[in-house]
């Protein structure tokens, strides 16, 4: 499912993507395809064997209209007959934080060598999908990105790699019990922690 | 030669003869005490620079929260994070210089030059140690092979003793109860008593434990050329020793709670009964002599006006009471020193069932007699034909020598004992202190013994005591006393190139001082009397048969 395309980024790893407007495309994308946690596909060339892997860690909506205290020539009602491009810059802007890259179906956590341009098309990755990214050589579970992530001195980071945890969990039952370690050290840090 | 790469020399340690080195230690190599070496230019050759691995700690290893649950490795962890290596942990390693072995000095020369950083260094091989760790090989004479390198195969590194060293400049057996001392002591003794070196022993045996010695001469591997240990035992209804050969203080140390009084009586008297007869060692004053000569010194005090007939009254019947049935104090008999100490026998002083006090004396009077003997011989004054004329070395292994040697002070045999320590090596009388409390050892006499056996020792007390006494042994090889097992040894000092840790070889005779299986013995017990209960029942059965219809 696209979801949107690359606007801007803030760094190798940091890309900000426009979701779909209604003017865009007719089959738009629901909330719960950008949310939180979701795991996206970029690919970085048309031609390109590689594709980046990506997390949804923030949602920012864009409004240039709030906040403007000037006078209205039209009401909304008419700015949507009048000037329909006006009202698209209103929407919803994702920030995609890449995790690694798929390239002939082996998974590579590390920062990737090549980074996605502007208009590069957002997919969502399906739970096949995001099975096979977490999964090493010899299919065992493999969470190589967990201490780049949590060397970031963001916030959001120990519960976005709880979500992740907890949603590919299922998946590997043979490992849960390693899973689970990395879960109860992460609620620690994220949880108990920060209220001691 | 190919050698085995154990680490990379990081740079200089804590102190001018240590160095650091850093390795993943995969196979287990950098134990504690073990041997690596480096190599060093000299000239056109290049000389191996042994060192010891004295600490070890780890310099990068799991965080403690992948350890978090018991069911998962921190490995497993560590793979679900994309670290897959089989060399998780680093150990920074500090060996200490001990030099490259010089042949020709037959010690180790220490370079003063620690390896570069990032060279490499190398496990030494056993061939290596077995030549440069030992002064004597295995077999050779002189040479008193006791075990080998604890931490290489067995026998891979045989730890041979110098002999001459140990029976010279004295030899201490330190261990805790258990931790297999008189096991060591036996090996030594097999070792001295071997066809290559035909040794001069007596053992003091408190114990009675070393009466299996005399399977010695029965062994083939004793017996060489017409050569077969003899091995007496004395037990200790034999051992005896002759009223003139005490001394003074040993009399007062035998004639507890002395008035001052007393005392003096004692002293005139026994003054006067070794002027009269000589010598206490060509003399042979008796019980009867010293008893007539203390009451001519309490009559003289009375013909002076002096009322000494109570205190003459109470020595006299102290004297009485304490030698006249003794069992070890004799008017005529007493060990000869001839028969105790010939080379190639080993003499067992059996020194069980007697009073602790008397033990102390025989064994001073033993030392004192054979240490005067010795210089008697050698200085020429003692004929040929004497009992006392000893013309070759001797070397004595007393156990239990904290009794002998206390720390307190009180004991008789301290003095002569420490006399032996310090003048023996001139005149050829070695000895082997076995204790099992060094902290209630007198630190003198601990602090003279050149060679140390140290052996499993828990006890803080005991470990400083032998930390202040014994300068050849490193803190960290007495750090690993505690953690020592049985039969493993710490052995250093003058019989010795460096200080090692061994395993005790295995005895070729059976070892007396077992410990005792409890359970066994009462299991054996209570089946014999089962059996003996049995027994009884029948026979009353059989002797009440012709009454039992009869009751009923």
């Amino acid at each position: 499912m696209l979801i949107g395309t690359i606007v801007k980024s803030n760094s190798h790893i940091s890309y900000l993507c426009r979701v779909y407007g209604k003017l865009e495309k007719d089959d738009l994308p629901r909330p719960d395809q950008y949310a939180f946690g979701t795991f996206v596909t970029l690919r970085p060339d048309e031609d390109s064997p590689v594709r980046l892997v990506g997390v949804v860690r923030d949602t920012l909506l864009l409004n240039p209209d709030y906040g403007s205290l000037g006078p209205r020539l039209s009401s909304t009602r008419d700015l949507e007959v009048l000037s329909p491009d006006y009202l698209n810059e209103t929407g919803v802007v994702v920030d995609i934080l890449v995790l690694g890259s798929v390239e002939g179906g082996a998974a590579r956590h590390a920062v990737p060598a090549l980074a996605a341009g502007i208009g590069t098309p957002v997919e969502t990755v399906d739970d096949e999908g995001i099975t096979a990214f977490h999964q090493d050589a010899r299919g065992r579970f493999l969470i190589g990105y967990y201490p780049q992530l949590l060397a970031r001195p963001d916030p959001v980071v120990a519960s976005l790699l709880l979500s992740i945890l907890e949603r590919l969990e299922p998946a590997f039952p043979g490992q849960r019990r390693v899973i689970n370690v990395l879960k109860n050290n992460l609620a620690w840090k994220a949880r108990v922690l920060p209220a001691g | 030669m190919e050698y085995t790469k154990v680490g990379t020399a990081k740079g200089p340690g804590d102190h001018a003869h240590e160095f650091l080195l850093i390795t993943p230690d995969d196979d287990g190599n950098c134990k504690i005490g073990e041997f690596v070496f480096y190599t060093l230019d000299a000239g056109d050759s290049r000389r191996n620079v042994l060192g010891r691995i004295t600490r070890r700690s780890p310099v990068r290893l799991f965080p403690d929260s992948f350890m978090a649950s018991p069911e998962v490795t921190p490995a497993e962890v560590a793979a679900a994070i994309g670290y897959v290596d089989d060399e998780d942990e680093l150990f920074e390693v500090a060996v200490t210089v001990m030099g490259h072995y010089d042949p020709r000095l037959s010690a180790f020369v220490n370079p003063r030059v620690l390896p570069r950083s990032g060279s490499p260094v190398y496990l030494a091989p056993s061939e290596m140690l077995s030549e440069v760790l030992s002064k004597r090989t295995v077999a050779q004479r002189g040479s008193a092979y006791v075990g080998w390198l604890l931490s290489r195969g067995q026998e891979d590194v045989p730890v041979a003793l110098d002999v001459n060293e140990f029976t010279s400049t004295h030899l201490s057996i330190i261990a805790g109860t258990g931790s297999g001392k008189s096991y060591l002591a036996g090996v030594t003794v097999e070792e001295l008593m071997k066809p290559y070196n035909k040794g001069c022993v007596l053992i003091a045996d408190p114990h009675g434990e070393y009466d299996t010695l005399v399977e010695m001469p029965n062994k083939p591997e004793f017996v060489e050329n017409g050569y077969r240990p003899r091995v007496k035992i004395f037990r200790p209804d034999q051992v005896k020793v002759k009223m003139s050969n005490l001394g003074l203080a040993d009399l007062r140390h035998l004639l507890t709670t002395l008035g001052e009084r007393m005392d003096w009586i004692l002293t005139e008297a026994f003054n006067r009964v070794q002027n009269k007869m000589g010598s206490a060692y060509d003399g042979s004053w008796t019980l009867a002599d010293l008893i007539r000569e203390v009451e001519e010194v309490g009559q003289e005090q009375i013909d002076k006006g002096a009322d000494y007939s109570s205190s003459v009254y109470g020595l006299v019947w102290r004297l009485k009471q304490r030698f006249e049935h003794s069992k070890s104090f004799d008017d005529n008999e007493h060990l000869d020193l001839n028969a105790l100490f010939q080379p190639g026998q080993c003499t067992v002083l059996q020194l069980n069932e007697i009073d602790q006090r008397d033990q102390e004396v025989i064994v001073a009077t033993l030392l004192r007699r054979l240490l005067y003997a010795r210089m008697g011989t050698q200085k020429g004054e003692i004929p040929e034909t004497d009992e006392r004329y000893i013309p070759y070395p001797v070397f004595v292994l007393l156990e239990e020598a904290h009794h002998f040697a206390p720390a307190s002070g009180d004991a008789v045999s301290t003095p002569i004992l420490k006399q032996v320590l310090s003048e023996g090596r001139k005149f050829g009388v070695g000895v082997g202190l076995i204790s099992q409390r060094p902290g209630k050892l007198d630190g003198d006499v601990l602090s003279q013994c050149m060679t140390h056996f140290i052996m499993r020792i828990v006890n803080p007390i005991d470990q400083n005591s032998i930390a202040s006494a014994v300068e050849s042994v490193g803190r960290d090889l007495l750090d690993e006393l505690p953690a020592l097992s049985k039969g493993q040894v710490v052995i250093a000092g003058a019989s010795l190139n460096t200080p090692v840790i061994a395993q005790t070889r295995t005895r070729l005779t059976k070892h007396g001082g077992l410990s005792i299986d409890a359970a066994e013995e009462w299991g054996r017990y209570f089946a014999d009397r089962e059996r003996r209960e049995r027994d009884s029942a029948v026979v009353d059965i059989r002797t009440r048969r012709n009454q039992l219809y009869r009751d009923e």
